[in-house]
């Protein structure tokens, strides 16, 4: 009895490996659906909108979405073989972290054209910048009429700008502000000195009503009035200003990151993964995204395309750029783990 | 009466309605010293509402209640001084025997000592002298029984009230424990109000019994009372087995069955023009040798046949077709058991019927 | 004796084995009623977290449990984690047991009403209900105003982004949880036991106290554990509610698994975690044990 429920067990294994034998030598055969992983909510709809919709109507290959982000399922599913996504998005730092564990197949420049990318980001191997957003400081009009907080310094200085502020969650960014506002310059950043940032943030640590999770939450709680000062992405705040929400956006001083994209190793629609991602790094349709959403692309020519009333509100206007600091992807890869550890222990402090 | 009823329940006029229903129409009830009385009836008859207003369970539309001549219409059941056993026991499952039996001296707050020394006592009056560290579940069902009682009797009451006590026991043990209840009430000359259906246990355990019907006591009497000279049809129907047949009285001393059939008319019959029930006991009807006479006698042919161990019942016919009655004999040696199409000839006396006013 | 004939041994060993198939065999009967379910548990639950603890294990000295029971940052997050827990579960229980014990005695339809209004947050997404109480309980949410117009108040009452927010919200998700076992025994509770402890001389307070509070203990408990262990796992109530000041484990181990991808230790702490979850279920269990000894 047990050898013949084996004899099946072994047959059916023999056969599922003859049968998948001819599905890998043909991985560029075209599927009738691909699975495209990202942050979802508004920026997945103003992916739809834009990348999906231009690829779909290319190739004539349906997008399905899933999301969120995460880093440790692409761990798993690259571990295990078993790869659901074609493309995912990959957040801030984990980008770093998933291209030296070799988590993603290379970008195939034949198909993707970065061209017209800036030069530093032409020759990119394994991680697709996508599109930038930026970390800036936001306050109520409503309750500072004669202007807010123009720097970290005055973020930092509750005399001046009195009421409740609200910061992200996470050490990523928050040393950096912190340092800026103790007067590092934007250009002597990094190394972080960690040390030093704790010390300045401890200064502004009770005044900090709420350290907020999720990009949702973090414009409402101005609107809610849970505080009268606060961070967030650029596009968060411009969505709700756009609705006529009393919230001023300040970009000095403001954190710049790249949204960034890759193709998980060994995806089985690889080619189909670098599509996509070469429709996302076409000029019109960045231009498109952008003014949908406020998040440029990098390509250089996206900004004919962009809405002129959107340019203003973008990370990547000449004007606002200017008054920015790139964050240090690398850095963070390397001491993210020690630093996430010493936040947390800082937060448990009263 | 009144030195008579000190020291009893009494229940004056209680009325109780559900809705459109009325489960209790104005009853009148005394239960003296030390007796034992059973409230008796069908489900739907009142006796159970009854018995919770005396508990405190229910509170009646109208009407009183007093015990020992203190009114407690309206006192709450733990201030009434009342035992009562259980359908169903409820025995507290997660206390154990002695703790079940202690709960009532314990809501008296008396002294631990005197506490444990009265469980003990109780417990050995009931014959479970060494069950009290044991769980209730652990017993038998006359054991959960025994301990019912034991907690309802052990702080003195001066009312019991028992609700269907036997009603989930097997009938050896029911008949073991009908008797013993009865001796033990007895003994400590507890007054007792006693809830049941079963026409036959309360005949065994009361002193008097109130024989409910349509919410409103139909009888009261003692159970011979009850048994010999039911007041009305409903009461001869439910008690013991019957030949009840309905007559018309033709003059005073004769009246015709229904079917047609003429019989004298006992000497205590109600009188007046109406229709007239009578009652014949199926033990009373005896067997007629060829050329014995009696008050009435016909022959006839049997019917059907019920052996029941130490009696057996014929159903016999008349030949004229105009009669049937039950017969209940005992089965001595000397007698045979006869089969169904046998020839009798039976009778009875007059003075064997009981009448009564059939409607 | 001849060498076949069954020794007396034998025979008690033979009836032994047939009296403990006889006292088991509905056991196995029902094992085997459950086998799907088991089965589908060991896959898809007991497999994964076997192989993740299997990965907590590596290094000879056990470098992961080093740092999680010594490291003062993981055991304090893991003490907060738990006494956060146990509050949740004491406030639905208080919450919870009147709900029930209505539940129980309303008469038909009624149960089922209530019932339905119960799992009614059910169908909605935890975040959902998260944003909503958010919307409730801000400094200008529905509350506070209303007190403050109401001249109950004068400066808005902190409901929000600190542990009043954080237990309120879970309290409000785990309900139901403690609502259903404290409904399933009080329903087969006889109604005799509370009449009969009256009659016998009991207040409304003893009722409850010796009759009916010990009688749906089974259910307190079967209900405080539910909550307890779900409690433990929560992770974006009290990230949202607690304005990130309330910390409890499951964010630290979703950390290493997510952003870290530091597998090995984020076993360590799920089995720290998981150990002291059973270390105070066992606890419970014995305290209340002593008074459940007849269920």
């Amino acid at each position: 009895m047990l050898k013949r429920v084996l004899a099946v067990l072994c047959a059916a294994g023999a056969m599922s490996g003859l049968a998948s034998l001819p599905a890998q030598s043909q991985a560029s055969a075209k599927p009738s659906q691909i699975v495209v992983n990202d942050s979802g909510g508004a920026t997945q709809q103003a992916n739809r909108k834009t990348f999906y919709n231009a690829f779909e109507k290319q190739t004539g290959v349906k997008i399905v979405n899933t999301s969120p982000v995460d880093l440790g399922k692409l761990k798993a599913m690259v571990a295990s073989g078993n790869i659901e996504w074609a493309v995912t998005e990959i957040a801030g730092p984990d980008a770093v972290t998933a291209e030296r564990m070799g988590l993603l197949e290379p970008l195939d420049h034949s198909v993707i054209d970065l061209s017209k990318f800036p030069e530093h980001l032409r020759n990119r191997k394994f991680v697709f910048p996508k599109s930038v957003y930026s970390t800036v400081i936001g306050y109520r009009s409503d309750t500072f009429k004669n202007g807010g907080p123009k720097s970290w310094a005055d973020f930092f200085d509750v005399q001046k700008f009195p009421g409740p502020r609200t910061m992200q969650n996470s050490p990523i960014e928050q040393l950096e502000f912190a340092l800026l506002a103790d007067g590092v310059p934007m250009d002597k950043l990094y190394p972080l000195d960690v040390d030093r940032a704790f010390k300045k943030l401890d200064t502004i640590k009770k005044h900090v009503a709420v350290w907020w999770t999720t990009g949702a939450q973090s414009a409402q709680i101005l609107i809610d009035k849970e505080a009268v000062i606060g961070t967030a992405w650029n596009g968060r705040y411009h969505s709700l200003i756009k609705e006529g929400a009393p919230i001023q956006i300040e970009w000095n001083q403001g954190a710049i990151k790249e949204s960034a994209f890759g193709i998980p190793k060994g995806a089985k629609d690889a080619y189909w993964g670098q599509r996509v991602l070469a429709a996302m790094a076409d000029a019109k349709l960045q231009g498109e995204y952008a003014s949908i959403i406020g998040y440029p692309g990098v390509n250089l020519e996206a900004t004919q395309h962009t809405d002129p009333k959107m340019v203003p509100f973008l990370p990547t206007n000449p004007e606002n750029l200017s008054k920015q600091f790139w964050i240090d992807l690398n850095w963070w890869a390397d001491n993210g783990q020690q630093v996430q550890e010493r936040w947390a222990r800082w937060m448990l402090e009263r | 009466m009144a030195t008579q009823d000190a020291g009893t329940l009494e229940v004056v006029g209680a009325t109780r309605r559900f809705g459109a229903v009325t489960a209790l129409a104005g009853v009148d009830l005394t239960v003296r010293r030390g007796e034992m009385l059973t409230l008796l009836g069908p489900s739907g008859s009142g006796k159970t509402t009854l018995l919770k207003i005396v508990a405190g369970f229910e509170t009646p539309d109208e009407g009183a209640v007093r015990v020992d001549g203190r009114d407690i219409t309206m006192a709450p059941p733990a201030k009434r001084d009342i035992g009562m056993v259980f359908q169903n026991y409820a025995l507290f499952p997660h206390m154990t025997v002695a703790e079940n039996v202690a709960f009532p001296l314990l809501m008296r707050r008396i002294p631990r000592a005197e506490r444990e020394r009265r469980v003990q006592e109780t417990l050995k009056l009931v014959d479970l002298p060494t069950h009290g560290g044991r769980l209730p579940r652990q017993l038998s069902g006359g054991q959960q029984q025994r301990v019912a009682l034991a907690r309802a009797v052990v702080f003195d009451p001066q009312l019991l009230l028992l609700d269907e006590p036997f009603g989930a026991l097997d009938r050896q043990l029911r008949e073991q424990m009908q008797l013993e209840v009865r001796r033990l009430q007895q003994r400590l000359e507890l007054t007792a109000l006693f809830v049941t259906h079963d026409q036959e246990e309360a005949l065994v355990m009361s002193d008097r019994i109130a024989v409910m019907g349509q919410g409103q006591i139909a009888q009261l009497g003692t159970p011979e009372e009850i048994y010999r000279a039911p007041s009305s049809r409903f009461v001869a129907g439910f008690i013991g087995e019957s030949n009840l047949y309905r007559a018309r009285p033709l003059d005073d001393a004769t009246a015709e069955l229904e079917g047609g059939m003429r019989v004298p008319l006992p000497h205590k019959w109600p009188g007046g023009t109406g229709d007239l029930g009578l009652m014949l006991r199926p033990e009373r009807v005896r067997s007629l040798g060829p050329d014995d006479a009696a008050d009435i006698a016909f022959d006839g042919l049997i019917e059907e046949v019920v052996y029941l161990g130490e009696t057996i019942k014929y159903r016999i016919r008349s030949d004229d077709g105009r009669l049937s009655v039950l017969a209940r004999w005992p089965l001595h040696e000397a007698n045979r058991i006869l089969s169904s199409g046998h020839r009798v000839r039976v009778g009875w006396r007059s003075a064997d019927m009981h009448s009564f006013p059939w409607s | 004796m001849s060498a076949s004939a069954t020794t007396p041994n034998e025979l008690r060993a033979g009836a032994l084995r047939r009296r403990w198939w006889r006292r088991h065999r509905d056991g196995f009967g029902s094992l085997a009623a459950a086998g799907p379910a088991l089965l589908f548990l060991l896959v898809l639950y007991l497999i994964p977290m076997a192989m993740l603890l299997a990965q907590s294990f590596e290094g000879a000295s056990l470098p992961h449990y080093q740092k999680a029971l010594t490291d003062d940052l993981y055991l304090r997050v893991l003490f907060d984690t738990l006494l956060i827990a146990a509050c949740v579960s004491l406030l639905c229980l208080v919450l919870a047991y009147p709900v029930a014990y209505a539940l129980s005695i309303l008469p038909s339809p009624w149960p089922a009403v209530g019932i339905a209004f119960i799992l009614l947050p059910f169908w909605t997404s935890v975040l959902v209900r998260t944003y909503g109480w958010m919307v409730l309980l801000g400094r200008n949410g529905l509350i506070n105003r209303m007190l403050s117009d109401l001249g109950v108040i004068e400066t808005p009452l902190p409901l929000l982004n600190n542990m009043t927010g954080v237990l309120i919200g879970m309290t409000h998700v785990l309900l139901p949880y403690m609502v259903f076992p404290l409904y399933a025994v009080m329903r087969r509770m006889d109604p005799n036991l509370a009449q009969a402890a009256r009659g016998l001389g009991a207040s409304g307070w003893d009722v409850f106290r010796r009759i009916y509070l010990p009688l749906t203990l089974p259910g307190v408990l079967a209900g405080m554990t539910l909550v307890f262990v779900l409690s433990i796992g929560f992770f974006i109530t009290p990230a949202l509610l607690g304005g990130g000041k309330v910390h409890m484990m499951a964010v630290l181990i979703e950390q290493q698994v997510r952003m870290f991808l530091n597998w090995g230790f984020a076993g360590a702490l799920s089995a720290v975690l998981l150990g002291a979850t059973l270390l105070v279920y066992i606890v419970l269990r014995r305290l209340l044990r002593g008074n459940m000894q007849w269920s």
